[in-house]
């Protein structure tokens, strides 16, 4: 502490270590189990929504959301290659399931609005 | 340019109306912490950012940003899609339902409007990347405040996901910040401001 300035915060930064599975990570709002600080009224993990959700939406939602995190992770260590790796992987696997899976078709290209619920009538893909 | 994606990036299935949890969940959509004010402080200070990876920090969380309004708007939209002007009296948000009926509108919980004032783009980088912290803080506590009043499962999922997301802002803010503090002289972090006195150049 002795080498640090006065009236200037200061904030570690992350290194890149172990990180959750696609599943947990959604759950838990975040791929990094370090960055994970739950609420002591909200001790509960979170599975209500998601065990009710349908699988090939879930699937697709869970690798977008890997990529949302490791991308703002990115954006503050551009050089992190390990990083980076995860990133392709996240974004292959995203695009794999979008020719695959009709729900990840769907959710890019849409204009058939009336085939199926809105996302806010919980149709979530 | 933005391109949309029709989808949520959590799902919310919420089966009982509850226009009292209502009130409470639209504050993070027009309140003073909300959602829409994150997004537009974080989209409005990346123009001027003295770092480019800052720059596109800020872009990047500002669009997470209005996909976190969406969650809420479909929160708000679904404890309210059967409401009865009753439920709504009973509730205490008949004086929502008088002037919105069952529309989604951005408004704080206490019924102030949504506006501009609630965030700044100050123009120097120091300020607003500070600005951002606490900003994630105040919506972690807005979302803590929500979880201590709200039992129902189907309400508390989806609000914890959006806690648990402003604690990780916060921490890419600090490296935001650390980004920039790197390129200032370490002796005097306020000899100017790195977004408008440009004839500091680099060193600044």
């Amino acid at each position: 502490m002795d080498n640090l300035c006065l009236a200037i915060p200061y904030i570690p930064v992350q290194k890149w270590s172990e990180i959750y599975d696609f599943a947990t990570a959604l759950e838990e709002g975040t791929v990094f189990p370090e960055l994970n600080k739950p609420f002591f009224v909200a001790p509960e993990r979170s599975n209500t929504t998601l065990s009710k959700a349908n699988v090939p939406q879930l699937l697709f939602s869970q690798v977008c959301f890997a990529l949302d995190d490791v991308l703002l992770y990115l954006d503050t260590h551009p050089g992190d290659m390990k990083a980076k790796e995860f990133y392709e992987t996240c974004l292959k696997k995203k695009k794999d399931l979008m020719s695959e899976n009709e729900c990840g078709c769907a959710c890019i290209s849409h204009y058939e609005w009336e085939q199926k619920p809105l996302v806010w009538e919980g149709g979530h893909c | 340019m933005w391109a949309y994606e029709q989808r949520l990036q959590y799902p919310v299935k919420i089966t009982k109306t509850c226009p009292k949890t209502a009130q409470y969940i639209i504050s993070q959509y027009g309140g003073p912490d909300g959602e829409l004010a994150a997004s537009l402080r974080y989209l409005s200070q990346r123009y001027t950012m003295p770092d480019k990876q800052v720059g596109g920090l800020l872009t990047d969380i500002g669009t997470e940003e209005l996909a976190h309004m969406e969650i809420i708007c479909a929160m708000v939209y679904q404890l309210t899609r059967n409401l009865k002007p009753e439920e709504a009296k009973a509730a205490g948000f008949d004086a929502y339902y008088i002037d919105h009926t069952a529309g989604i509108w951005p408004t704080a919980a206490a019924g102030v409007p949504f506006n501009a004032c609630e965030f700044q783009s100050k123009g120097d980088a120091i300020t607003d990347l500070v600005e951002n912290m606490a900003a994630e803080q105040k919506a972690r506590t807005t979302y803590d405040n929500i979880l201590r009043v709200v039992a129902d499962p189907e309400v508390r999922d989806p609000i914890k996901f959006l806690r648990a997301r402003e604690i990780v802002h916060f921490q890419r803010f600090g490296e935001a910040l650390e980004r920039t503090k790197a390129k200032m002289n370490e002796k005097n972090y306020y000899f100017c401001n790195p977004e408008f006195d440009k004839q500091f150049g680099k060193q600044i």
